[in-house]
């Protein structure tokens, strides 16, 4: 029975296959026949909204900065299916080693980091949030449930199940509600900037359209969501992840630090994307602490988790998410 | 039972169609004659080289600064709307244009914008910023950045030109006489296109590194081309993996080689255009790279700054092109 049934669904998979490729439209540029007010309809749905930064950061700073981590471990892998030992193992090097390598770091400088952490990572290796919770300098945030992409499925319901679920994992793990989000692989539904209005958050850090906070307009509107901007240049995981198309860690730090310069000339805030089995590498971590080293010789740089420069922005600035309790 | 019968045969039918159609020729030039290979060839080709003997007050080398800003606008030709991709294009409006322009102020240089009519659209204010400096610039790079080779469709192609061309002489306040092949693409009927609207010149093929004038057909066609070379490109290289190409996402190695580019440039005493993205280029950790490039050709001797427009019309003079 298993047999046929095997035999079935392959054939249907060859049928439907065979009738996507038959109905393949020779327009592949849909956009083309758009009007100028369907263009901006769609363009304009999540924009960046007024600049957030503050005239000035706490003690007359220059720059803020959040280093992030995103200890997505297996999650990915898992999410997709592929139950792989070796995959597996690759996502598993970020709770044996990574966290425990990074957080010595941060002890080392005392500096305070965000983690957004996918629910799933948490409930499988709990001993990442006692560990990071036991700094007590550290701030836990959402990424997802399972590093789940919600621009695939598209399903509002399902989308908000899987964010409660994920705030209160982390919430029971860490003995805080988070007040922040990132989403997995920064990729969006349409629903997302409403859900995450809708739970009361302080700020997210997904979107890409500025390098300074700002806030977040939905259909053109304020959300009164702060937005602590990140970019895929300084993130590790395009540069030297697994399918790295630049694996030399001493010219990404040198990217990093370019990046910061300007951050620091221009008074605004400098975020870092990092994972613990990319960065957490015993061939990585020295570029880290040289990074680190480098943000330290200057006067007037403010190491904060992104909660506290999402407040101090709320402070600065007045805004505020209505939904916010 | 008997329903997954029906199914097993229509599927068996559909299959036995996908199978019987004939596979598609991928490689018919090995079948061509020698007459269907010089026509198939040279249907776009270069023609006489236009490098004048000297450029303006004795200049060696002229310099063209030219800027793509397509921002989202290929991401929207493919209906491809996903909300964070987006902002990466957005940050060309929010950022990236504002830290380009302040360089080219601070160097007193001209530059040129080749515009996408949805880019504008979307991000109505960066025209007006552009235009005000007087300076600058303003050419086309298709409707919506679209693949026009895909398209293979000369009125929709004709269509989608004439829109940009509309919106563009708007929102600058002047018709443009420069247009660059949207997407890094042109197809077999866009130089006769340029023509048809009267434009000066092309800026999209690589068949020399000076300024040329292109044949249609083996005819001298009068429009001047000013090549874009594909390493002379930011995108190419400076994107992350998962925003573009990538290549070689260190900018001190990419601008060094961009620096390379000029240096044989000034040696042979011709043109160069270097081709940048506001929403790549106007990053953080690439700009001081981009201010470090123009302070070093403006500290050698006899460098001609200018627009793709007054290169265009000054070869075309000195060649004494007629249209």
């Amino acid at each position: 029975m298993l047999t046929r049934l095997g035999f079935l669904s392959g054939l249907f998979v060859a049928l439907v296959g065979a009738v996507a490729t038959a109905q393949q439209a020779p327009q592949d540029q849909p956009g083309l026949k758009w009007s100028d007010e369907e263009l901006r309809k769609v363009a304009h749905h999540v924009r960046a909204g007024r600049k957030l930064t503050p005239k000035t950061w706490p003690n007359g700073a220059r720059v803020a900065v959040c280093l992030s981590v995103d200890p997505d471990n297996f999650t990915i892998p898992l999410n997709a299916g592929n139950i792989n030992p070796i995959p597996i193992s690759a996502g598993e090097y970020g709770a044996f080693e990574g966290v425990p390598r990074m957080l010595r770091l941060f002890d080392k400088h005392q500096i305070p980091v965000s983690f957004y952490i996918p629910a799933v990572a948490a409930m499988l290796h709990p001993e990442m949030i006692r560990d990071i919770a036991s700094r007590k300098q550290h701030e836990v945030a959402i990424h997802g449930w399972i590093h789940e992409n919600p621009m695939e499925l598209d399903d509002p319901v399902e989308e908000w199940r899987l964010i409660s679920q994920a705030m209160d994992l982390l919430e029971k793990q860490w003995g805080r509600r988070p007040v922040g989000n990132r989403n997995p692989s920064w990729t969006m539904s349409t629903h997302t900037i409403g859900l995450l209005k809708k739970a009361g958050l302080l700020y997210d850090s997904s979107l890409q359209a500025m390098d300074e906070p700002h806030e977040v307009l939905l259909d053109g509107q304020p959300t009164g969501l702060i937005e602590l901007p990140v970019n895929w240049i300084i993130d590790d995981s395009p540069m030297y992840g697994p399918a790295g198309d630049f694996p030399s860690p001493r010219m990404i730090t040198q990217t990093f630090k370019d990046d910061f310069d300007v951050a620091y000339k221009e008074g605004t805030m400098f975020m870092l994307t990092m994972h613990p089995h990319i960065t957490g590498q015993r061939t990585r971590i020295g570029q880290l602490e040289e990074l680190i080293r480098y943000m330290k010789s200057k006067p007037g740089v403010w190491f904060a988790t992104a909660e506290e420069i999402a407040k101090w922005i709320r402070q600065q600035s007045g805004i505020s998410n209505s939904a916010a309790r | 039972m008997r329903l997954a019968i029906v199914t097993t045969i229509i599927a068996g039918a559909v299959l036995t169609a996908a199978a019987q159609q004939p596979r598609p020729d991928r490689q018919p030039g090995r079948k061509w004659s020698e007459e269907q290979l010089r026509r198939e060839s040279s249907h776009v080709r270069a023609g006489r080289s236009l490098n004048p003997k000297a450029w303006p007050n004795g200049a060696r080398v002229a310099v063209a600064l030219t800027f793509n800003v397509s921002n989202a606008a290929n991401q929207l030709a493919r209906g491809d709307t996903a909300v964070v991709a987006m902002t990466g294009g957005e940050f060309g409006a929010a950022q990236g244009l504002a830290r380009v322009l302040d360089v080219l102020d601070r160097h007193d240089v001209p530059a040129t914008f080749f515009v996408s009519g949805v880019a504008d659209l979307v991000d109505p204010q960066m025209v007006p910023e552009i235009a005000k400096r007087r300076r600058h610039e303003l050419g086309v790079l298709g409707w919506s950045d679209e693949n026009v080779a895909t398209l293979d469709n000369a009125a929709e192609e004709g269509r989608l030109l004439a829109r940009a061309i509309d919106r563009i002489a708007a929102s600058g306040g002047r018709k443009p006489v420069g247009a660059r092949g949207p997407a890094g693409t042109v197809s077999l009927h866009t130089m006769g296109l340029l023509k048809k609207a009267g434009l000066l010149y092309d800026s999209s093929l690589q068949a020399r590194d000076d300024a040329y004038e292109l044949l249609l057909e083996g005819q001298a066609s009068g429009l001047v081309e000013l090549p874009n070379n594909p390493y002379l490109n930011d995108y190419r290289y400076l994107t992350s993996a998962r925003t573009g190409p990538g290549l070689l996402p260190s900018p001190e190695l990419v601008f060094e080689t961009f620096r390379d580019g000029f240096d044989v440039a000034y040696a042979e005493g011709t043109l160069f255009v270097l081709t940048l993205h506001p929403h790549v280029v106007g990053m953080r950790s690439r700009i001081t790279y981009l201010d470090d490039l123009v302070h070093y050709l403006k500290q050698k001797p006899g460098v001609w700054f200018a627009t793709g427009e007054q290169i265009a019309k000054y070869v075309k003079q000195e060649a004494r092109l007629s249209d």
